[in-house]
């Protein structure tokens, strides 16, 4: 038996409708799929699912281990046919090759798309199979086709050493993040595989990916975001994409996935929305967060108000540098931008501005009113794009704090709000 | 509103015109009632699409090459490439046919309205792309006017649509299947669910898509209706034979005048441009998603190039055919019907099986009564492309 031993690579477009046979010799149907049992790094074969009778289609069920597999043409079974089972109940981890990988599109994490399945490689050793890579190229292609060896003979023909032949495209399965969606039962969707793979990408390639994915794939996936995910992939959405992504998850998630963002995406996104949408979101929203947000909400898109964020750093001129430091550090994590630290008074009028640098140069034992600049520069919530463009030039800045007409801070704009909001326009109609 | 309706005027393109008028000078108003059933049908059909679209999210390309396989999606989708190919060659004769109506030299109009459409398309957005479409709709509403410009018998009309017979001469069998092969093409059932899942409708939202693709049906048959009534009205009665929309709309001028001649050649380019810019897009969208290429028009071409070609590939080529003095547009439309006919019932009978399957549908399956009038549909095709090949023949 040296046949157990040696490795073998084999696709799945060879081992479908393959005849197989029982221990007797007796023919018992065709190779419909097979199913695999996902954990490891590369998942094991575990069933065959064998498709029988000729008018009235039916499904027997055998072990991979009950498979003896010697050449291509003949697939064997070490039991009888009596021992063979009826479809049974998917395990938990169990997924179908045929019906949800082959033919279907997955996620490649590591070329950061979407992309569809020609042919699923597969690799023998030790009696057990596993899947190791997913085939998307052409050669994978007009092999599922059943052209495999005409097509290759014709290119061979012509161009004996074309790329064809060298440059397979294939996926380790590392790589690959099925996205296939398992079931439409109760309206419920379910991907058929879990998606830890994905969660690693980039938000801006995930914002990416699920354009390029079905309505049901995508909420799917989304819902099976973490809150953090969640968040990071809307940030990077466009407002269409963001709306659908929403509405899939209900408004209590909505909620919570939008407290994860910086307030002044949260509130945009809320003004693309449905008024009545966004303000069931809001009620479910943490009460400080959404009268943060509808204050944003209450002003012009295009107004400083509108493209402010309330997430900034402040400090009273009355402390020292280091508690400020401290204090400092418990804000980092949600404040927009670390350049500047805004001096509040009293009832929340902006006093003066230290730049980091200079909190840094600072002794520690300094107060901040006798470090920091007076009377900074600031704009009027109600004033537009035009006049923050005009000020961010004027005085080099990398953000401007907002007051209202009593001079009491009310959030910043930054440079990057600016260049997203005019990149933006030009972007869309 | 949208792809329904979108999809519905496509329907009424250079083919369906040319079948039309040739029906209404052949046989006058005695098939017009068939146009009653081919409307429930296509209504019956194309909901089914929206159906499955908002349900899946997927295309009917996308469903057919999960559900059935690389093989079955292959074969359907080069069948449909030769089928909607006669289809653009026709749509640009018929730019030709009617711009030389009014004159002008086809070898400036058609490459300026290839290039016009390719430009469109590639370079236009999408919204403004829509809302053009949604405008050209518009000017359907001349084929009602040249219709009622015609002074047709209105009573006549309703006396032919209300007893219904069906003569079985050769002339009007073959003009049935010409009727309903123009009328329900496999290309419709493709496009229409491929925008609607682009839309993203939602389930909460399906009854607009509903409302959509009902009101698109019955501007198809109404449309068709009033060209064979023009037609029938004016050119049955001198027994002048037409082979052609242009022959048509020459021969309108001595008897209804030329408003209603020039409003029927208005009406032609119309068709042709707008059916010419969405076939090859549909196309060229359906084949790159079947088999998992790239696609997408606000794609790089660096990034979508099999798309690319292929759209640009399908207008040039189309439109390089009807440039050709000798080529003969019937034949090639008999052709592309043909085609049709085969791939309809095959392709229907993959959408009944996609959407009778629970585990795709969910409690969205068909009704029984639905999929009855599919199956009619079905068998009747069968039957009359049999026929239609048999024909020349018998």
């Amino acid at each position: 038996m040296n046949e157990a031993q040696e490795t073998r690579f084999l696709f799945l477009s060879q081992l479908l409708r393959r005849g197989v046979r029982d221990s007797e010799g007796n023919f018992i149907g065709r190779i419909h799929d097979l199913s695999a049992l996902v954990g490891e790094i590369y998942p094991v074969i575990h069933t065959v699912l064998i498709r029988c009778g000729r008018l009235r289609r039916y499904f027997l069920v055998s072990q991979w281990k009950d498979v003896a597999i010697s050449s291509l043409s003949d697939i064997a079974l070490k039991i009888p046919r009596s021992s063979l089972i009826p479809p049974p109940i998917p395990l938990e981890n169990e997924f179908f090759l045929r019906k949800e990988l082959l033919d279907n599109q997955i996620v490649d994490t590591r070329g950061r798309k979407v992309i569809r399945v020609n042919d699923v490689s597969l690799m023998l050793t030790n009696g057990e199979l596993r899947v190791v890579h997913v085939d998307v190229g052409m050669r994978g292609f007009f092999r599922s086709l059943g052209w495999g060896r005409a097509v290759d003979w014709i290119v061979r023909f012509f161009f004996p050493r074309a790329r064809y032949f060298t440059r397979d495209h294939f996926i380790s399965w590392k790589y690959v993040q099925p996205v296939s969606v398992s079931s439409l039962k109760r309206g419920l969707l379910k991907l058929s595989v879990t998606m830890k793979k994905i969660s690693r990408l980039h938000p801006a390639d995930l914002a990416e990916i699920m354009q390029d994915l079905d309505t049901n794939q995508r909420s799917a996936l989304f819902q099976s975001f973490d809150l953090e995910t969640a968040a990071g992939t809307l940030g990077e959405s466009d407002p269409k994409l963001q709306r659908s992504l929403l509405e899939t998850v209900g408004a209590e998630k909505a909620a919570d996935i939008l407290e994860e963002m910086p307030r002044d995406k949260a509130a945009d996104l809320l003004a693309d929305l449905p008024e009545e949408e966004a303000s069931e979101i809001l009620t479910k929203m943490d009460q400080k967060e959404a009268r943060e947000v509808s204050e944003l909400l209450s002003y012009a898109e295009d107004s400083a108000g509108g493209l402010m964020t309330t997430e900034f750093i402040s400090t009273s001129g009355d402390i020292l540098v280091k508690d400020t430091m401290e204090k400092m550090r418990g804000e980092l994590p949600t404040a927009e931008t670390i350049h500047y630290i805004y001096v509040i008074g009293e009832g929340g009028i902006l006093r003066g501005v230290i730049t980091l640098k200079n909190l840094l140069l600072a002794r520690p034992e300094q107060r901040i009113d006798e470090i920091m600049s007076e009377e900074p520069v600031s704009i009027k919530a109600e004033e537009t794009v035009t006049r923050i463009i005009e000020l961010f030039t004027k005085y080099k800045l990398h953000a401007l704090p907002v007051v209202d007409a009593e001079g009491r801070i009310k959030g910043i704009v930054t440079m990057d709000d600016i260049v997203a909001f005019v990149y933006g326009k030009k972007e869309s109609p | 509103m949208g792809p329904g309706i979108i999809t519905a005027n496509v329907d009424n393109d250079a083919g369906g015109i040319t079948t039309y008028s040739i029906a209404g000078a052949r046989t006058g108003y005695s098939l017009l009632w068939t146009l009653i059933p081919i409307t429930i049908s296509l209504i019956v059909i194309q909901e089914m699409t929206a159906r499955m679209a908002v349900v899946t999210g997927k295309g009917l390309a996308d469903l057919i090459r999960e559900r059935f396989g690389i093989r079955v999606t292959f074969y359907v989708i080069v069948l449909i490439l030769l089928a909607n190919l006669g289809n653009i060659f026709a749509e640009f004769s018929g730019i030709r046919a009617s711009t030389e109506i009014f004159g002008i030299s086809p070898y400036i109009t058609v490459p300026f309205a290839a290039f016009f459409v390719w430009w469109l398309v590639v370079k236009g957005r999408y919204k403004s792309v829509e809302k053009v479409f949604m405008t050209a709709c518009l000017i359907y509403f001349s084929y009602i006017v040249s219709g009622i410009l015609a002074r047709p018998r209105w009573d006549e009309v309703a006396s032919h649509v209300l007893s219904p017979s069906l003569s079985l001469n050769r002339d009007s069998l073959i003009i049935t299947i010409g009727l309903i092969g123009t009328t329900i093409a496999p290309w419709m059932q493709f496009y229409q669910q491929a925008a609607t899942a682009e839309k993203g409708v939602k389930l909460k939202n399906y009854s607009y898509s509903q409302i959509d693709t009902v009101i698109g049906g019955i501007l198809v048959g109404v449309v068709a209706s009033f060209i064979i009534i023009t037609c029938g009205a004016t050119l049955h009665p001198k027994g002048i034979h037409i082979s052609s929309a242009q022959e048509a709309a020459l021969a309108l001028e001595p008897l209804a005048g030329d408003y209603c001649s020039i409003l029927f050649a208005v009406g032609l380019l119309n068709a042709s441009l707008f059916a010419a810019s969405i076939l090859p897009l549909s196309t060229a969208y359906s084949t790159c998603e079947a088999f998992g290429w790239e696609s997408g028009v606000n794609k790089k071409f660096s990034n979508a190039p099999t798309f690319y070609i292929l759209y640009t590939s399908l207008i040039a080529v189309g439109a390089a055919g009807a440039l050709i003095p000798s080529m003969p547009l019937i034949q090639v439309m008999y052709l592309s019907q043909v085609i049709n006919g085969v791939l309809l019932p095959v392709v229907l009978y993959y959408m009944l099986s996609l959407i009778n399957n629970r585990e795709i549908m969910g409690e969205y399956v068909n009704s029984g009564a639905f999929n009855l009038i599919v199956w009619i549909t079905i068998i009747s095709t069968v039957i009359l492309t049999i026929l239609s090949i048999a024909a020349p023949y018998i």
